[in-house]
């Protein structure tokens, strides 16, 4: 690279910085770009002032690599993420279901329902490093049964995440949690809609006990024989008896 | 946000935050991506050290091709697969060179060879760069780095040296004047 030919001066690096950096006016834009355009030495000293950055950014970025390696899975949560039960949340949903049982005396389909729904426990929190911190943030409300709350909060992430399953799926779960099937069926359909992705099953399974819940047996089992529920097998022969 | 798993949702807000060295967003895709290149390695007789030298590479090699665009991921699948794939091919590399050969046996797919590191002249120009930065003086890399890594106002930085900003934008073309002298003689 002849790159030492070149003279560049400081008034031509600083508006050469200007401009890789953003911070030119539209008009100075572009009439730098027109210069890029016409004048071919100019361009190679853009050329290689971006390449310089681009260097200086390497070895920066090298720096940081060992700081990086200091932290192993299970200390940061991934950016998509494999569901783990919290035994906590998985404790809530017993005694939310025990005491659902104690106050409601529920009808034949609200009974199918009541024995096989378990509210989903949730993904686990961790709000160290995150940039999720809203969607964790919303997450405990979900766990400690604040749905509504959780509810507000991810549908207000959702039109920055347009289509995102796992939103979709845990909507779809805190409406199902807060007794409002028909609701949680739509957000489960999206979830479906994106194709085959992690909470497929599940959502066809949640989908499957809303739909029990408002007494359209039909497709409701048409939901549950398609998804892989480890219950499944035991839920369609009830429902088929 | 967590990403779409079926990998549809748009991907490009990510790859602006890669762009502008996010040290969240970089963490974060060192910490998923390194066991599944770590697995490899030891599985294939790697250590622990090695999957860490190997992967830093291949983590360094998929920045610069996004940098470059010579790589635009789609989604984090795809971006996770590349890593992957380019830290195996590396390892794969490492598995042949001369070092290695003299004391193990190779046993792997010719196919698999192909190494994604960037090795056109401006990559190879990126990579001097970054060497040579090692050889200025502790001040010119700090202030090189605040101003395009950490995308440092000059204001910010002459106040954190104490100088005005004239001075700070002086400083810095005379820290990149001398980047340029120590790469004067590298033949590339």
């Amino acid at each position: 690279m002849s790159n030492n030919q070149l003279n560049i001066t400081e008034p031509d690096l600083a508006l050469i910085d200007d401009y890789i950096t953003g911070k030119l006016t539209l008009p100075e834009k572009e009439s730098f770009e027109q210069r890029l355009q016409s004048d071919p030495e100019w361009k190679s000293k853009v050329e290689e002032i971006k390449l310089l950055s681009l260097g200086i950014r390497e070895a920066a970025l090298r720096q940081k690599l060992d700081t990086f390696h200091q932290v192993q899975p299970g200390k940061i949560r991934p950016i998509s993420w494999l569901k783990k039960l919290s035994v906590a949340a998985v404790l809530i949903g017993l005694i939310g279901l025990c005491c659902w049982w104690l106050f409601l005396k529920p009808s034949a389909d609200e009974k199918l329902y009541a024995d096989f729904y378990k509210p989903d426990a949730g993904l686990a929190t961790e709000m160290s490093v995150s940039e999720n911190y809203n969607f964790e943030r919303a997450m405990v409300d979900y766990k400690t049964g604040k749905y509504s709350a959780a509810i507000d909060s991810w549908k207000k992430l959702l039109p920055l995440n347009p289509g995102n399953d796992t939103l979709n799926y845990f909507i779809g779960s805190a409406y199902l949690a807060n007794k409002d099937g028909a609701s949680a069926i739509g957000y489960f359909n999206d979830v479906l809609k994106t194709g085959r992705t992690a909470f497929s099953s599940e959502a066809l399974w949640y989908k499957g006990l809303a739909l029990i819940r408002l007494g359209k047996k039909d497709e409701a089992i048409e939901a549950i024989s398609s998804s892989g529920h480890p219950q499944k097998a035991a839920l369609l022969h009830k429902l088929k008896e | 946000m967590p990403a779409n798993t079926s990998g549809e949702h748009n991907f490009s807000a990510e790859v602006q935050a890669i762009k502008d060295n996010s040290s969240q967003v970089l963490q974060q895709i060192y910490t998923d991506n390194y066991s599944a290149a770590e697995r490899y390695i030891l599985q294939n007789n790697g250590s622990t050290e090695e999957a860490k030298d190997i992967f830093q590479e291949a983590f360094i090699a998929v920045w610069k091709n996004i940098q470059l665009e010579k790589f635009v991921p789609q989604n984090e699948q795809s971006l996770k697969a590349y890593l992957f794939q380019v830290s195996r091919n590396k390892w794969i590399s490492h598995l042949r060179s001369s070092a290695y050969k003299k004391t193990a046996p190779l046993k792997y797919d010719a196919q698999e060879t192909a190494d994604d590191e960037p090795n056109d002249t401006a990559s190879e120009y990126i990579s001097a760069i970054s060497k040579n930065m090692q050889k200025l003086g502790e001040n010119c890399r700090d202030v090189l780095t605040r101003f395009y890594y950490e995308k440092e106002s000059l204001r910010t930085i002459a106040a954190f040296f104490g100088w005005t900003e004239a001075t700070a934008r002086n400083n810095k073309y005379r820290c990149i004047e001398k980047l340029r002298n120590l790469l004067k003689n590298e033949k590339i």
